[in-house]
């Protein structure tokens, strides 16, 4: 690969760490890169595929790490419960037969989401909407369910922008209510105006 | 910035065993400071394998806080680099965990070879 095109895109993938990690190594990360890249393509050009693969999958692992331990417990415990929600409206539209019941599971989950986490609501809203297309898509491809009209797979994953755009309403809904009360609460801490 | 922990007061078994990467990263520095390549290439050397750059730096990054090593000056650099690299040191803290794992890892190897199971250089183990 070429050297300059290589490290673009490891500079790009380097996005996968959290901000305050890029801040600080981002140019330690991109020069140790090339040094070992430029060893690697000295051994030859199989050893430097083998060093980009490595690379690349070392890049995503430890951003994953990287990710999970700069994350603080609320954060955790939101995703997890995201990702409960998403199930539960899944399980809700496999067994309803109006597709109403499953768009308020999607509502009401990522309003109360984004009340509990206001910042970065749309994390909760992508948490919520991708099990119910992902399990759509198993569930044909396992044959437990009827084809749909149309393309099988791509009318199943279609199926992730209207829940994407209910879990995304009800986050932000959320978020503004918090953001509101909030503001009131601060109004109300500040104590009366002297006269 | 980073934010350093405290390490003084610390027992250095409260932080074992140490994972391989930061194993490998103490025994790199424990012959003196090294930039971020050097220690890669002194733990591929070591026998613990390769070791990748967001490996390295995110072992760093705990290692800073957790005040096992130390960002230093190094030595200075004449050309080639416009930009300065970071070179790492470990810290009297970092120095005690390497010892106390070292320690560690030799009472398993005690207790492996009263066991015999210890491989000899060259033999292919079992």
């Amino acid at each position: 690969m070429n050297p300059d095109l290589s490290t673009r895109l490891y500079r790009l993938g380097l996005r996968a760490f959290s901000r305050d990690f890029r801040a600080r190594y981002t140019d330690e990360l991109v020069r140790v890169f090339g040094e070992a890249r430029r060893d690697a393509r000295r051994a030859g050009s199989w050893a430097a595929l083998r060093y980009e693969a490595r690379v690349w999958a070392d890049l995503a692992v430890s951003a994953g790490h990287e990710r999970l331990s700069s994350m603080n417990r609320t954060t955790i415990v939101l995703a997890l419960a995201a990702v409960a929600c998403g199930l539960l409206a899944t399980w809700v539209d496999f067994h309803a037969t109006e597709v109403q019941a499953t768009l308020l599971v999607f509502l009401v989950t990522s309003f109360l989401l984004g009340v509990a986490g206001p910042k970065g609501a749309w994390r909760w809203a992508v948490l919520v909407a991708v099990w119910l297309p992902a399990a759509q898509i198993l569930a044909f491809a396992l044959r437990h369910s009827s084809p749909a009209i149309g393309h099988p797979y791509w009318s199943r994953l279609a199926i992730l922008l209207p829940a994407l755009g209910a879990c995304l309403l009800g986050a932000y809904a959320g978020a503004l209510v918090r953001l509101l009360i909030r503001g009131r609460t601060g109004h109300s801490d500040a104590g009366p105006t002297p006269a | 910035m980073v934010k350093v922990t405290r390490a003084d007061d610390r027992e250095p078994a409260a932080l074992l065993p140490l994972t391989p990467a930061v194993l490998a990263i103490l025994l790199a520095l424990a012959d003196g400071e090294k930039h971020g390549y050097a220690i890669m290439q002194a733990a591929g050397a070591a026998g613990g394998g390769p070791m990748g750059p967001g490996t390295l730096y995110g072992s760093l990054d705990r290692m800073l806080r957790a005040g096992l090593v130390a960002e230093s000056d190094g030595p200075g650099e004449s050309g080639g680099h416009t930009e300065r690299r970071r070179y790492y040191r470990l810290t009297d803290f970092g120095s005690r965990v390497l010892r106390a794992e070292v320690h560690r890892l030799e009472q398993t190897l005690a207790l492996a070879r009263r066991k015999k199971l210890s491989v000899r250089p060259g033999a292919v183990a079992p």
